[in-house]
């Protein structure tokens, strides 16, 4: 039978959000197969954590529990996914969330089977031959590619945080109709003995991240056309003003004018804003594939030819330098 | 220390100063870069500061690797001025439109062809690519462990660097054991700049040129034809947005957008 495995990991005890998306996806991927989808768990006692996988009527699980699984050592994660595969079959693919971990094990087991990996997928669906047809941006972020891995199996791919469109929760309450049996196998990681260490010398719990861009209502973002540090104050400002959470693409990062997490696109964030106003953003697809959602989209920008003005609902050609000053006005007038 | 032998792949990439000038040839669905410079992929350039860092502490030798065009030999010409003792392109036709694995699998022989090595840096990320594959793809078909996303490096003693990782809930610090495979993080220092004597002395060294003919590699697995992923078509995405213009005084344009997007107080955005 056709199998969508998906590598479920979990941080701090609980499923990483992207696990989450990737379940709900894979499993209509795998009932458009007629297939299974299995759950690929990894850790250290981790079993209480397996059985909320039937939420998302996963058919069955590859547990495997060891403590050198504690932390992530890439060739041991390597190793583990590779002797599934080896026992068990080659399923037609396996995804990855587009973390840290995915980001770094889901190529290294391409590599290690043969086949394709795919890389920040912001879309998955398959063709009419069951290819696995994986959108990513393409080509300095101006346009999407479909990836196809057409003669290797498994298609290998990792999937953006907040990215797929899963709609509304496709959970199923325990005990309601269409529920599956979960099937717990457990595995024994093929872990070899001279295994190069890489040995913890110490651990530091990063501050808790909130999810403030993720979930904020309202966002302004200032891209390359700011200039400067003081126009990038300006959109502070503006933020302040409208209740907003500031937000930026990839120069403004690269100037120092933004931190590295406000950053909003393929490599930064995904915002589903009800309001974001763009400012000095020219509108490239590796910052507009990060806004999702159904909100209103405004763009100030002097360049009447920037790209933006064909992606947002309102746009106002001119200088931000004006603009935006008498926009914080008006606000506090209204206020 | 033993001193260490050190590689370090670079990617030449179209200058990202210059990357709204890339455009798509709408028939053929390609990227036009012609007429953009290319430049050492910027986290390539804290990929071989690392390596020539290592190198200064406890002697040793720091060697260039990149597949590219040609053309790419200026760039490679520069890490020479950066401090590298050798650079090696690798360049044929047959490595063109390649995937990750299969550009993985040609820097893996140019590597073993040209030694081995306690050390193999690469930066975390290419500016037009940006999947981060080739990196830990290198190193399985190397057969040693990796790191990928290191942000603070130090030699620990002669076979052992104590680097830190930062995944999106913990920063580790992580002995490992040599041979390694990392790849770097901007924050991992700041590199160099060229002195004009450095280029000028640089330029009368050689770059190592090799072909697919020079190299250990298995022509089924490099190149378009070769590489597992293809990509099937290109598409722009069609936005069902229609813009509407405001025009008018920036006063003017403020009142009329407050008013189109019904702000009239302070919300509760957060």
């Amino acid at each position: 039978m056709k199998a969508v495995w998906v590598f479920a990991e979990h941080q701090l005890g609980q499923w990483t959000s992207v696990t989450r998306e990737l379940l709900t996806t894979a499993r209509s991927l795998a009932d458009e197969l007629g297939g299974e989808l299995i759950a690929i768990v990894c850790g250290d006692e981790v079993e209480n954590l397996v059985s909320t996988l039937s939420n998302w009527r996963v058919n069955r699980v590859y547990l495997t529990e060891h403590k050198g699984l504690t932390y992530y050592h890439p060739l041991i994660y390597t190793e583990v996914i590779t002797g599934l595969v080896e026992k068990f079959g080659c399923p037609e693919m396996i995804l990855f969330g587009a973390t840290y971990l995915g980001r770094d094990l889901a190529p290294a087991v391409a590599a290690r089977l043969g086949t394709g990996c795919a890389a920040d997928c912001c879309e998955l669906k398959l063709d009419q031959d069951g290819n696995l047809l994986q959108i990513v941006p393409g080509l300095g972020g101006t346009i999407f590619a479909t990836i196809v891995t057409p003669h290797h199996r498994p298609q290998v791919a990792t999937v953006k945080p907040g990215m797929l469109e899963t709609g509304e929760p496709t959970e199923i309450k325990a005990g309601a109709t269409g529920e599956v049996p979960l099937e717990i196998v457990r595995f024994e990681a093929p872990i070899p003995k001279d295994t190069p260490a890489i040995q913890l010398r110490e651990v530091r719990r990063k501050p808790p991240k909130e999810a403030k861009l993720e979930a904020a209502a309202r966002v302004v973002a200032g891209g390359a056309g700011l200039g400067g540090p003081e126009g990038w104050a300006l959109v502070e400002e503006l933020a302040e003003a409208l209740g907003a959470v500031v937000g930026c693409t990839r120069p403004a990062v690269d100037e120092g004018w933004a931190e590295h997490d406000l950053m909003i696109g393929q490599s930064g964030k995904t915002i589903r804003p009800e309001l974001y106003i763009g400012i000095g953003i020219s509108g490239d697809m590796m910052h507009m594939v990060g806004i999702k959602g159904k909100g209103t989209l405004v763009a100030i920008n002097q360049d009447p030819k920037a790209a933006i003005f064909n992606q947002v609902d309102y746009g106002i050609v001119g200088d931000y330098r004006q603009i935006v000053p008498a926009l914080i006005q008006e606000l506090k007038s209204r206020a | 220390m033993r001193p260490l032998r050190i590689a370090v792949c670079v990617k030449p990439v179209p200058d990202p100063k210059e990357s709204n000038r890339l455009q798509i040839d709408p028939a053929t669905k390609t990227l036009v870069r012609k007429g953009i410079p290319l430049v050492i992929n910027p986290l390539d350039r804290h990929a071989l500061e690392a390596g020539i860092k290592l190198k200064e502490e406890a002697e040793g030798k720091v060697t260039v690797f990149s597949m590219a065009p040609p053309a790419a030999e200026q760039t490679l010409t520069e890490t020479l001025a950066m401090g590298a003792d050798e650079a090696v392109l690798l360049s044929d036709l047959r490595f063109a439109g390649g995937d990750t694995l299969a550009t993985a699998r040609v820097l893996a022989a140019g590597l073993k062809k040209m030694g081995e090595w306690d050390l193999i840096i690469c930066g975390a990320e290419s500016f037009d690519g940006g999947t981060a594959q080739v990196g830990p793809q290198l190193a399985v078909l190397l057969g040693i462990p990796w790191l990928t996303r290191v942000c603070q490096l130090k030699r620990e003693d002669d076979n052992h660097l104590l680097v830190t990782v930062e995944d999106e809930t913990e920063q580790r610090d992580l002995l490992a054991q040599l041979p390694l495979l990392i790849t770097v993080d901007s924050a991992v220092n700041q590199p160099r700049r060229l002195s004009l004597l450095g280029i000028l002395a640089a330029r009368k060294r050689k770059v190592i040129t090799f072909t697919a003919d020079d190299l250990p590699v298995d022509l089924a697995g490099i190149g378009l034809n070769g590489s597992p992923t293809q990509t099937r078509d290109l598409f722009t995405h069609e936005s069902t947005k229609k813009v509407e213009l405001l025009t008018g005084s920036p006063q003017q344009v403020a009142i009329q957008l407050l008013d189109k997007l019904g702000l009239t107080e302070k919300g509760a955005g957060q």
